[in-house]
């Protein structure tokens, strides 16, 4: 008996993974697979963190510097430097796409009820990317939301952020 | 008052004819088959000014009748109007050379049957007085 | 009524009784005629049937009737237990008998069973007539039935001329036929009176239905000596459902008699041209053998054209590894690969493009058909129509493409007093152009009519709820808008745009074949639209070149010629204009352009002159690597904004390099 009550409990797995000294996670079911990085291609004159372009086997794709995206230096590749290779479903399309992360942790299993709602420890990063959080040993890791943090209107927003930047400059 | 020989084997088909051409001022005989709508025409006291009659009918159908009425000099100047669900062209065809005079295909409209009622004893009549 | 439905009801029931009894005479003494006599009793049953408005019995009673003609024609001659079957449709039409409105769902599901089983009878037997029936048309039109048609519905121009005085409302058996005529389908009957009076001349009359030629003079057969008729069988598919049909009757009602029967062909002949196209294209081969075509699902095709490209990208590997291992064997084992991989493609490329011409006979007639019927003088331009795109998008592209030309004319373009007025020519002019950027073709189609009122669009948004009145939409957002789905402008709806298909449909269109459209507008100038559409198959000759450290691809195709020159050259040049050959032009040095500056510049510099769209210009690369095959692959939303990109290949070890569109290039530069 017991034990179908803790069945019940549906058991969500996160991959965490580190931009710079911090630790994230995203939902599993979103990667299609981690890969090491190949060439890049940058693409001149795109917003810092589109950092470029990659070939996935044929298939070109495009590549985010995750921690620019959150505003954190961007990333030197090394060693641990990886590509969480993720699909996005945008306006009935799926997006695939690459994301650069300073480092691949590991796939934690944890209940659906264990993600606690917006934190309000973590005010450093825009609340708005954020799916909640959970508790792993001591420290609290980051849920992102995927399908916001990457979306294609977010990275439009950007680049207008920065038309209107280099706009006031102008004006100076 | 221009008189309509209705003929027609089925008898709800009939009445609702009848009833339909009397509320449009219309006389009306009627007749089950071809036979009896020939037995009708011959005999009719009353002057008939057109014979409305159904295709698929029992002992004697429309065509039948039609060939009957038009091959005998005595009838001959009875207009003849077949009313039916046929739709075979070469059937038309020939009725049309046994001298029909028109085809009402069912369903049909009834301004349009009593139109054509109208128009086809018009025509009848005049041809008659050349 | 319900006294004769009593009668009815006891008479019709006699009449299946008897079809009954007919047909189980016939399962037991295969006789033709039992199923005659069934026939006949079906037949009076139904004709009562539709006296008493009993529609679904009679309609049912047809179909149960049509399968008995077949049989009693020995067009269904192995169709098992079919004595069988059709009892079953009589046990139905007695329950139907007593539920004719269908009010029971058990029944009318039954009837929806049943209606889809007598009517799959019914094609064996259509089929059985077709193959016995060998005069029809020409073999042109037979691919066109199989294409278009699968109701045998044609349509018809009747012309009928009173040869006595008709008129309106005395009851001439003519208007009953001509009502008749009407009730096949769809239709447009228009009457010429004379001198303005009741007197009916002339009635042109336009139909699309299942009757044959013949069955449409059989209705006149009665009053042959009073009116005149002629039957034309404009086409063997229903006209009424393609685009621009519509306005073309309303330029028929404009055209002198004797000219609107080539009217007519002439707009069926421009609609074949893109229907039957592909199989006249085989058919040059030979006449008597039927061209040697196949069908082949698209999604084969599909699979194939990726395999091409990766094909072609394995060999640009080859290539590279031949290159550092100069075994003259391999070498000359390489070649041979290429080559047949170059053969190879070519062939993938004529089996999945059409030049989009294709379409411009439609699109011409439209452009003049709408023009006449609402009074404005237009000039279409056509260029680019040699650009080539994939088979299967052409035809999706016509309708979206046709309801933005009505669009233009319609709401774009003014009337030639409003033009004048604003100092325009009188004749508008409305531009389609079609060219290759990278992995797409563009289309873009613009006039120089009154623009896009944004106000009026901003209005029609906050009335429809689209926006708030706090939004502050920029201007691309307002013209997003009309794409918006219930956005349609309704409040001028005319008889040339208002055909209830809105822009949404257009997008939602182009969308499915992942294609895109964008509108600018300039008030009083007036308004482009450009359709995106990606290539299947997109492999270009291509010049492969470098710049500091990147490699970019240019296609070949606008290549005119290379010079070498020294870097500091271009320095000197204030103007930014190069002299080549004694020539001026401008230039974009890549380095400077895209902000490219890991490297040292190089001592010597090459200058790649290409023809772009509006202009020529030379492209500055520090070196110049060669041709290149290049598969074409989509660089992703994301870099929706580097428009100077337009798509990106993949080089033989593996790495990627960008497809530049100079294009884009020159308008960034402009901008």
């Amino acid at each position: 008996m017991n034990y179908e009550i803790d069945t019940a409990k549906a058991l969500k797995s996160f991959l965490s993974f580190k931009l710079a000294d911090k630790t994230f996670a995203l939902e599993v079911e979103k990667v299609i697979e981690i890969i090491e990085v190949p060439k890049i291609t940058s693409i001149p004159k795109a917003p810092a963190h589109m950092k470029g372009v990659i070939n996935l086997r044929g298939q070109v794709l495009p590549l985010i510097d995750t921690c620019v995206k959150f505003g954190l230096p961007a990333i030197e590749p090394d060693l641990n430097t990886c590509i969480i290779v993720i699909d996005l479903l945008l306006k009935e399309k799926t997006i695939r796409f690459g994301a650069m992360v300073s480092q691949v942790l590991e796939v934690l299993e944890k209940e659906e009820d264990h993600i606690h709602a917006s934190p309000s420890i973590e005010a450093n990063y825009n609340l708005e990317f954020v799916k909640g959080i959970i508790k792993e040993n001591e420290d609290f890791i980051v849920v992102l939301d995927i399908d916001k943090t990457f979306s294609v209107e977010e990275v439009k927003l950007m680049k207008n952020a920065n038309e209107k930047k280099t706009e006031t400059s102008k004006t100076k | 008052m221009k008189t309509v020989l209705v003929v027609d084997d089925f008898a709800s088909i009939r009445k609702a004819i009848v009833d339909t051409l009397k509320r449009h001022g219309f006389n009306t005989v009627e007749a089950t088959d071809g036979k009896d709508a020939l037995d009708t025409l011959r005999s009719s006291e009353a002057t008939i000014d057109l014979v409305l009659s159904d295709y698929n009918m029992p002992v004697m159908n429309g065509f039948q009748l039609l060939q009957a009425v038009k091959s005998d000099d005595e009838l001959k100047h009875y207009p003849v109007v077949l009313l039916t669900s046929e739709k075979a062209n070469d059937k038309k065809m020939m009725a049309k050379k046994a001298g029909l005079d028109a085809w009402v295909e069912k369903p049909y409209k009834i301004d349009n049957l009593i139109n054509l009622l109208n128009y086809t004893i018009e025509k009848s009549k005049k041809n008659d007085s050349v | 009524m319900t006294q004769y439905d009593q009668m009815f009801r006891e008479e019709g029931n006699e009449q299946l009784e008897i079809a009954e009894q007919a047909l189980l005479s016939y399962e037991s003494h295969a006789d033709i005629r039992y199923i005659e006599e069934a026939f006949r009793a079906l037949h009076t049953f139904k004709g009562g049937a539709h006296i008493f408005a009993l529609t679904n019995l009679g309609d049912f009673a047809h179909m149960i009737e049509s399968v008995l003609d077949g049989i009693r024609h020995e067009l269904l001659t192995d169709e098992p237990r079919i004595a069988d079957k059709l009892l079953k449709y009589l046990d139905h039409l007695k329950k139907l008998m007593n539920d004719p409105e269908l009010k029971d769902s058990q029944i009318q599901l039954k009837n929806n069973q049943l209606v889809k089983e007598i009517k799959a009878l019914s094609s064996k037997i259509s089929d059985a007539i077709k193959k016995s029936d060998q005069s029809k048309e020409t073999a042109l039109l037979e691919a066109f039935i199989e294409q278009e048609d699968e109701e045998n519905i044609s349509t018809y121009y009747l012309t009928i001329q009173p040869l006595i005085d008709i008129e309106t409302g005395s009851g001439h058996p003519v208007f009953g036929i001509l009502d008749d005529i009407q009730e096949m389908g769809d239709h447009k009957m228009k009457p010429a009176f004379k001198n303005d009076n009741s007197i009916v001349v002339r009635w042109d009359l336009y139909v699309a239905c299942q009757a044959t030629r013949e069955d449409l003079e059989a209705q006149f057969m009665f009053i042959e000596d009073e009116v005149e008729l002629t039957v034309h069988k404009i086409a063997n598919f229903n006209l009424f459902n393609e685009l621009g049909f519509e306005e073309l009757l309303n330029v028929l009602d404009k055209t002198p008699t004797d000219q609107k029967l080539t009217e007519l062909t002439g707009y069926v002949e421009s609609l074949k041209e893109t229907l039957v196209a592909d199989s006249a294209d085989s058919d040059t081969t030979g006449k008597g053998s039927k061209s040697g075509s196949i069908r082949v699902s698209t999604s084969k095709i599909d699979v194939l054209m990726n395999l091409v490209s990766e094909l072609v990208t394995d060999q640009a590997g080859l290539k590279m590894m031949v290159s550092s291992s100069p075994d003259p064997q391999f070498e000359g084992l390489v070649e041979n690969i290429e080559r047949h991989i170059r053969q190879l493609r070519d062939i993938a490329f004529e089996m999945t493009l059409v030049p989009i011409d294709r379409l411009m006979g439609k699109f011409r007639r439209l452009v003049r058909d709408c023009s006449i019927s609402i009074n404005k003088e237009v000039n279409f331009k056509v260029t680019g129509e040699n650009t080539e795109l994939d088979k299967i998008y052409i035809d999706t592209l016509s309708d979206p493409i046709m309801h933005i030309l009505r669009n233009c004319l319609d709401h774009g373009i003014e009337s030639p007093e409003e033009r004048s007025k604003k100092g325009k020519p009188a004749i508008g002019t409305i531009s389609l152009d079609a060219y290759y950027s990278g992995a797409y073709v563009h289309i873009e189609i613009s006039d120089d009519g009154r623009g896009l009122n944004i106000q009026s669009i901003q209005n029609k948004a906050l009335e429809l709820g689209l926006i708030n009145e706090n939004d502050k939409p920029s201007t691309s957002e307002i013209y997003e808008l009309i794409f918006q789905p219930g956005f349609s402008t309704a409040q001028n709806v005319t008889n040339v745009s208002g055909r209830g298909v809105g822009m949404d449909v257009v997008k939602k269109n182009i969308e499915d074949i992942h294609g895109e459209i964008n509108i600018s507008s300039e008030a009083g100038k007036g308004t482009k639209f450009t359709i995106k559409v990606p290539l299947t198959l997109s492999i270009i000759d291509a010049l492969l070149v470098k710049a500091d450290h990147s490699h970019f691809v240019l296609p070949l195709q606008i290549v005119h010629k290379c010079y070498e020159l020294r870097y500091d050259s271009l320095t000197d040049d204030f103007n930014k204009l190069l002299v080549l050959d004694n020539k001026q032009i401008p230039f974009i040095d890549l380095r400077t352009e895209l902000s490219l500056d890991k490297t040292p510049v190089p001592e010597y510099c090459n200058a790649i002159v290409v023809k772009c769209r509006k202009m020529e210009l030379a492209i500055i690369t520090d070196e110049i690597i060669g041709e290149y095959q290049a598969v074409l692959k989509s660089v992703s939303e994301y870099y929706k904004h580097q428009e100077f990109v337009s798509g990106a290949t993949i080089l033989g070890d593996g790495s990627v390099a960008l497809v530049l569109d100079a294009d884009k290039l020159v308008e960034q530069k402009t901008n």
